[in-house]
């Protein structure tokens, strides 16, 4: 049972290779945002069933963000996306309620494998 | 573990944040056992044991993390609502926590953890039971196996552990440790030791829900339901971990622990700044004469003005840094009220508000006494018996407030309570019978006065008057520490409806506005908090009584005091009447609700002073609160009211 994505990448490239790699697999990208003030935002309008999340954002961080959806919706799922180097984030992202994270440069079945768990199907 | 790596100067930090746990563990166990169902306590004190069980671990206090680690799995029960919250759980929690104390205490003191004797304690939260509850827990290991090419290992294994706590389930200990898990310190795979109720297929599939693990399995996982004996305890003994568990829970705030002697030196600093700003003002002053230099005193007045608003923001944050919330000490009285309560078989509803307030951190130890004195006072005599309310027409439950707020340069703390008041009637008689006023003074005294009699030494102890006063049980202590801090006590009352203390405290000890006295060579600093009135008294309308100078003041007898006779433990310099000035120019002081005039040369002017103390090599020096740096350099010796007040009356009234 697939579901509706949001993606939140500062970076359009990020955003167009995540899309490719969920609507591939069967997942609806029911909206996309470029920093986390946007992402709060469009949470609250689409509500997404899972959202991927940049760490590293202008306007507001991926970690800000993650702490102002699960303000809102303290059941929102959300996936981190990670460069390396950025393990201390990512733990604050995971305090601040993340599910899980991947690691760019982003592999397919990586993803898809995360997105699954995190939806539980 | 401490054979390679050298602990101790972590010494000081440990016990701090241990201290502060131990603090907020009594306050929200006393909350948990109003509100049972609130899991925010549940989860706030879980995180203390936890984290007291971790840092103790690391210092290698073996016993203490022994325990902590066992009333973290007693809370793990509630967590999980194997065991109900009630009043006895609440008690052992509470004794569990008192040993905690009392180690800490010991630590502190020696530097090492005491050898007590803690199998009764032990057992006591081991087989603690609760309401028709059967434990079914075991515990097993697990081996979680990283998919191979995983990256970010420590934060997956990270990820892992805090998905299994997040579903209820304790994890006990890991191999290799938590530190080197999230150091990424181990290969493709590692093992957890996890104590719960569920099956391992269960967990296993709560460990495969985070991505990029391979696979899990459990070890051991036979027969570990009987496994609840002794044996089983003994390994638990064993597998206490011994590293910086902690850091999973705990959420680093952006703060830095300085030490408190640092900030007192800063201070101090500024305070040396704040003296030369006057000294500069001063050098203006002088220039005014000098025509020629006006331009100079110009930009000098300038730069002057602008020194002295850095020094002002400067002290100003400083200050502020000094500052502690009242919480530090308010948060430790529901445990007290509680236990107070139970000992009474009163019911009592304790109410704190504005625990927010700061306050310098040293006047926050000086008023835990007292605080703790009124509190007592007010369960003890203040609240009546459940049965009395009752019959008063009163609600059964009593009410204490606990109250604080900041009012301009000084903080108020309240502290009410709806019990049976004070009684005037009752107080005037005893006064009267003291000695300490005859019938006809006391019939022209205001109730607010006749209420400051329990204030006075050895009002209180008598059983009579704590009987049907209810109150003044080492009343003086408390208003004699109080004002020893430049602080005020105030109390209202009404018969039947309650008493309100007031403690009215300065925001700070080091800096206060004073008034400047010249004696013969000397200048003289008078806390302006304890000048009630500058008076230029006759010499005909003084008189001796008692072999004491007296004039009248506000239709009251005022002794005249000579300062600096009184500092030198005499009473008078002059031999005859003859020596006596025509006209004496009195600062009358108040102390411990008594006045006195103190005779000076010369009224020179109110001005802020940066309090120095005068150090411990110094001979007999009551009297004297201090010594100030003035303007020009010189020297100013502090006036400290009570005690001259105290030397006065020694001196042979």
């Amino acid at each position: 049972m697939p579901g509706r994505i949001m993606i939140v990448d500062d970076a359009a490239f990020m955003r167009m290779m995540l899309k490719d790699i969920l609507t591939k697999n069967g997942y609806e990208v029911v909206a996309e945002a470029s920093n986390g003030h946007e992402a709060v935002l469009k949470y609250e309008e689409t509500r997404p069933d899972l959202v991927t999340m940049d760490i590293t954002m202008p306007e507001m961080d991926g970690i800000t963000a993650v702490k102002e959806i699960r303000k809102k919706d303290p059941q929102a799922k959300i996936i981190m996306c990670s460069a390396m180097g950025q393990q201390a984030m990512v733990v604050d992202a995971i305090q601040a309620g993340a599910r899980d994270f991947i690691v760019k440069p982003f592999k397919p079945d990586r993803v898809v494998e995360a997105v699954k768990k995190v939806l539980g199907n | 573990m401490g054979d390679t790596f050298d602990v101790s100067h972590y010494l000081g930090v440990f016990i701090e944040e241990a201290k502060e746990h131990i603090e907020s563990l009594e306050e929200n166990l006393v909350k948990l056992e109003k509100e049972p169902d609130n899991q925010d306590f549940i989860q706030a004190i879980f995180r203390s044991f936890h984290t007291i069980k971790g840092s103790s671990g690391s210092m290698g206090f073996q016993q203490m993390a022994e325990l902590a680690h066992l009333l973290e799995n007693l809370l793990d029960r509630v967590r999980r609502g194997e065991v109900s919250v009630s009043s006895s759980l609440i008690d052992l929690l509470l004794q569990g926590v008192d040993f905690l104390k009392r180690m800490l205490e010991e630590i502190t003191k020696k530097g090492q953890e005491p050898d007590w004797n803690m199998e009764e304690i032990f057992s006591a939260l081991q087989n603690f039971r609760g309401e028709g509850e059967k434990d079914d827990s075991g515990e097993y290991w697990l081996t979680v196996k990283l998919a191979p090419d995983c990256s970010m290992k420590g934060v997956r294994a990270y990820l892992v552990i805090s998905r299994l706590q997040d579903s209820g389930i304790e994890v006990v200990n890991t191999v290799p440790s938590l530190s080197d898990l999230e150091g990424e310190n181990f290969g493709q795979s590692f093992d957890v030791l996890v104590r719960t109720a569920l099956p391992p297929e269960e967990v296993a599939k709560i460990v495969e829900s985070v991505a990029e693990i391979e696979r899990v399995e459990a070890k051991g996982g036979e027969g570990e339901e009987e496994e609840r004996d002794q044996i089983e305890e003994k390994e638990e003994k064993n597998t206490v971990s011994p590293t910086g568990e902690q850091k999973i829970t705990t959420n680093l705030k952006k703060t830095v622990r300085v030490d408190v002697e640092r900030l007192d030196s800063l201070l101090n600093l500024v305070g040396e700044l704040v003296i030369d700003r006057t000294r500069l003002e001063d050098i203006i002053q002088r220039l005014k004469d000098y025509q020629e230099l006006i331009q100079f005193r110009e930009i000098l007045s300038d730069t002057t003005t602008h020194i002295g608003r850095i020094t002002n923001d400067l002290q100003m944050e400083i200050m502020k840094a000094r500052m502690l919330p009242l919480a530090e000490v308010f948060n430790r009285f529901p445990r007290l009220i509680r236990d107070l309560a139970r000992q009474s078989g009163k019911e009592i509803n304790f109410i704190i508000e504005g625990e927010e307030t700061e306050l310098d951190r040293s006047l926050l130890e000086e008023i835990t006494d007292p605080l703790i004195h009124l509190l007592r006072n007010a369960v003890d005599h203040g609240i009546e018996s459940r049965e009395e309310r009752i019959s008063k027409g009163k609600p059964p439950q009593g009410e204490i407030v606990l109250r604080a707020y900041q009012e301009e340069n000084s903080v108020v703390i309240v502290v009410e309570d709806d019990g049976r008041g004070l009684d005037i009637e009752k107080i005037k008689d005893k006064a009267v019978r003291m000695g300490l006023v005859t019938p006809e003074e006391v019939s022209k005294m205001s109730e607010q006065e006749i209420v400051d009699f329990i204030f006075y030494p050895g009002f209180s102890t008598s059983d009579e008057v704590t009987e049907v006063s209810g109150r003044g049980v080492g009343m003086d202590v408390v208003k004699r520490n109080i004002e020893r801090v430049n602080g005020q006590v105030r109390v209202e009352s009404q018969l039947g409806v309650g008493t309100a203390f007031y403690l009215r405290l300065p925001l700070t000890l080091a800096i206060i506005r004073a008034l400047l006295v010249r004696v013969g060579e000397s200048i003289y600093s008078i806390p302006l908090s304890d000048v009630v009135e500058i008076e230029k008294v006759e010499k005909e309308n003084t008189y001796w009584v008692n072999r004491v100078l007296t004039t009248l003041f506000r239709g009251k007898t005022l002794p005249l005091l000579w300062l600096e006779a009184l500092l030198d433990s005499r009473k008078y310099d002059f031999i005859s009447e003859d020596e006596i000035p025509e006209v004496l120019y009195t600062v009358v002081v108040s102390a411990s609700s008594s006045l006195a005039g103190l005779v000076v040369d010369e009224v020179l002017g109110e001005q802020e002073i940066v309090i120095k103390s005068l150090g411990s090599y110094m001979g007999d020096v009551r009297g004297l609160g201090g010594a100030t740096i003035l303007g020009d350099g010189g020297i100013s010796l502090i006036i400290d009211v009570a005690s001259l007040l105290w030397k006065f009356s020694r001196a042979g009234g």
